[in-house]
């Protein structure tokens, strides 16, 4: 259908502006504080999109901060102990996240619902009890302070304006990555598992399988981004990713939207520079935030990414006759 | 050849023995009815042959090969595919997208599969609307299937399984809740698709026109044990399944 050709058209060219605009991002920036946000926006994005690859398939991990905090301590000692590359690190940091959620998730995911919630739960909150109290390795509450900063053939990347291109470069890849799962049949068996376990089960899929793998990848993700966090703050401690960056996280999710690859990308473009644009608010900056959630949650509660669809929806409905009397009118 | 032999089935769930010594065989081509009263275990035989329940003692065997404990998504891999009580489906997804995974029995993930999904995509919609046009439903492919009618939302659990291409076929209820007309619309189809793809039933039904009508065999449990086999009209006839309907003559006047 041609209709259906130059909207294809459209999006394309809607996504390559869209790209631009964010690589050369820096260069409109009034300060260097909107790049720094820009980079922050970045690692939200894998963040959520990893924990949208774990509810694509009908979980949620409650504990996705958990795994980030992980990452970042396995790459930040490896490259300060170990003395490896920080961009080896961040891929090392990415596998352990993975082994972990692999063979946690091969036992817990057998639960459902609820318990699935409260264990992923407590693994976030065990994973910073460790760090505190390991401090001989970790540095307990002090964290550790002097972390390496990325480097890429030789080229440091120790400065804002430097980083923020490759954070945007491993964002898009993320974002690719999730585009190009979901359509595949993996992804459709793992939103199939999600709408109905039962029956998708009954039509020849492991779902168990199909959520482990779902749950590895999506945590696997978390840690290459807590990673890359601790590389760009050169610092980590307990407090870099608690129960409250979880919460943050699956916010932007269901803001945004989990329906498609997208809605992360509304989410967290919405929600990164929320809380700064209200700072100037002072005391009001949190009352606002907590009214612009519940006002999400009440009038679009698929996500924000879901407006358009929505509108060409009813734009569709409305042409054509009505063709349903209302009770009382007719004679 | 017989297809599925089902030999001293017994399940347990803590102290209730809710079947207990089941055996039956099902002849390739067949259509064997499973009739019995509320609570007679018809049900639970089918989760045990169907892998959602393990099995307490005894074997289920499919093809020539034992497949009691295999968990329910090998079993479909084989070629053993059911429908459920209830209409089972994904209520969110649109009628074509619903048969599209009813084909996953018959399809791998692959790695050419995930990098290029169109023509994964094409051949699984191909199939889809096959089973969909069998069903009477092609029309219906662009709607979502919590939009559909009942009796349309039944034909599309049907159409689910057999997207799957099974050998034997397993249909739960298949015309509960459903007027007479349209249970007798899903007996012509189910017929006609039993014709045509050559494929073995088994069906649980409470609805005894549907059973009489379709079933060339019927297996009757009551109380959890099989108290009964054979020819519809051997059935109607037999004095055990009688009683186990309609009681027991008390009155000696």
């Amino acid at each position: 259908m041609r209709a259906q050709d130059g909207n294809k058209r459209l999006r394309f060219g809607a996504i390559i502006l869209a790209v631009l605009i964010a690589i050369l991002f820096p260069r409109f920036a009034p300060n260097q504080f909107y790049v720094h946000l820009g980079t922050v926006g970045c690692l939200n994005l894998m963040f959520v999109l990893g924990l949208a690859i774990i509810s694509r398939a009908g979980q949620l991990s409650m504990g996705h901060a958990g795994f980030a905090l992980v990452g970042g301590y396995v790459s930040a000692l490896l490259s300060m102990k170990a003395g490896w590359p920080a961009l080896l690190g961040v891929l090392a940091a990415g596998l352990v996240a993975a082994a972990i959620a692999a063979a946690l998730g091969w036992i817990i995911l057998r639960l459902r619902g609820v318990y699935f919630v409260l264990v992923a739960f407590s693994f976030g909150q065990i994973a910073v009890l460790l760090a505190l109290d390991m401090s001989d390795i970790t540095g307990g509450a002090n964290g550790i302070v002097g972390v390496p900063p990325l480097s890429l053939f030789g080229y440091s990347l120790a400065s804002k304006p430097d980083f923020y291109p490759f954070a945007l470069a491993c964002a898009l890849a993320t974002l690719l990555f999730t585009w190009m799962l979901y359509r595949s049949p993996f992804g459709d068996r793992m939103a199939a598992t999600a709408e109905n376990q039962r029956l998708t089960e009954s039509s020849g899929v492991d779902t168990h399988a199909t959520q482990v793998i779902a749950f590895t990848i999506g945590s696997g993700i978390a840690g290459m981004a807590g990673a890359l966090s601790v590389h760009y703050f050169r610092f980590i401690s307990p407090d870099s990713f608690t129960f409250w960056e979880s919460v943050s996280y699956l916010t932007m999710l269901v803001v945004g939207g989990s329906a498609g690859a997208f809605g992360p990308v509304v989410g967290v473009l919405v929600l990164t520079p929320l809380p700064e644009m209200l700072r100037a608010t002072q005391g009001l900056q949190h009352i606002i935030y907590g009214a612009v959630l519940v006002l999400c949650l009440l009038f679009v509660p698929e996500g924000l990414s879901s407006i358009p669809r929505r509108l060409s929806q009813r734009y569709r409905a409305t042409p054509g006759p009505d063709t349903s009397t209302p009770a009382g009118t007719r004679r | 050849m017989s297809l599925l032999q089902v030999n001293g089935l017994k399940r347990v769930f803590g102290g209730l023995v809710a079947v207990r010594d089941v055996s039956f065989e099902v002849q390739q081509g067949e259509l064997l009815g499973l009739i019995g009263p509320n609570g007679a275990g018809k049900t639970t035989v089918f989760n045990v042959i169907s892998g959602v329940l393990r099995p307490s003692a005894g074997s289920v065997r499919f093809a020539g090969e034992d497949i009691s404990g295999l968990p329910a998504n090998r079993i479909v891999r084989r070629g053993l595919s059911r429908t459920f009580q209830a209409a089972t489906l994904y209520p969110d997804a649109t009628v074509i997208d619903n048969a599209v995974r009813g084909t996953y029995a018959r399809s791998s993930v692959g790695l050419v599969n995930s990098l290029f999904p169109a023509r994964w995509r094409a051949e699984a919609e191909d199939k889809a609307f096959k089973v969909l046009d069998v069903l009477g439903l092609s029309r219906r492919a662009g709607v979502k299937a919590r939009e559909l009618a009942y009796g349309e939302q039944r034909r599309l659990g049907v159409a689910i399984a057999l997207a799957g291409e099974p050998k034997l076929l397993m249909l739960d209820e298949p015309v509960a809740g459903l007027n007479p007309e349209e249970a007798a619309e899903l007996a012509r189809v189910l017929r006609r698709v039993k014709a045509e793809r050559d494929i073995t039933m088994i069906l649980v039904e409470h609805h005894m026109r549907t059973v009489m009508d379709l079933c060339s065999r019927i297996v009757v449990l009551d109380h959890g044990t099989m108290i009964a086999e054979g020819t519809p009209a051997q059935i109607v006839a037999n004095p055990a399944v009688i009683e186990a309907y309609l009681g027991k003559d008390t009155s000696h006047a």
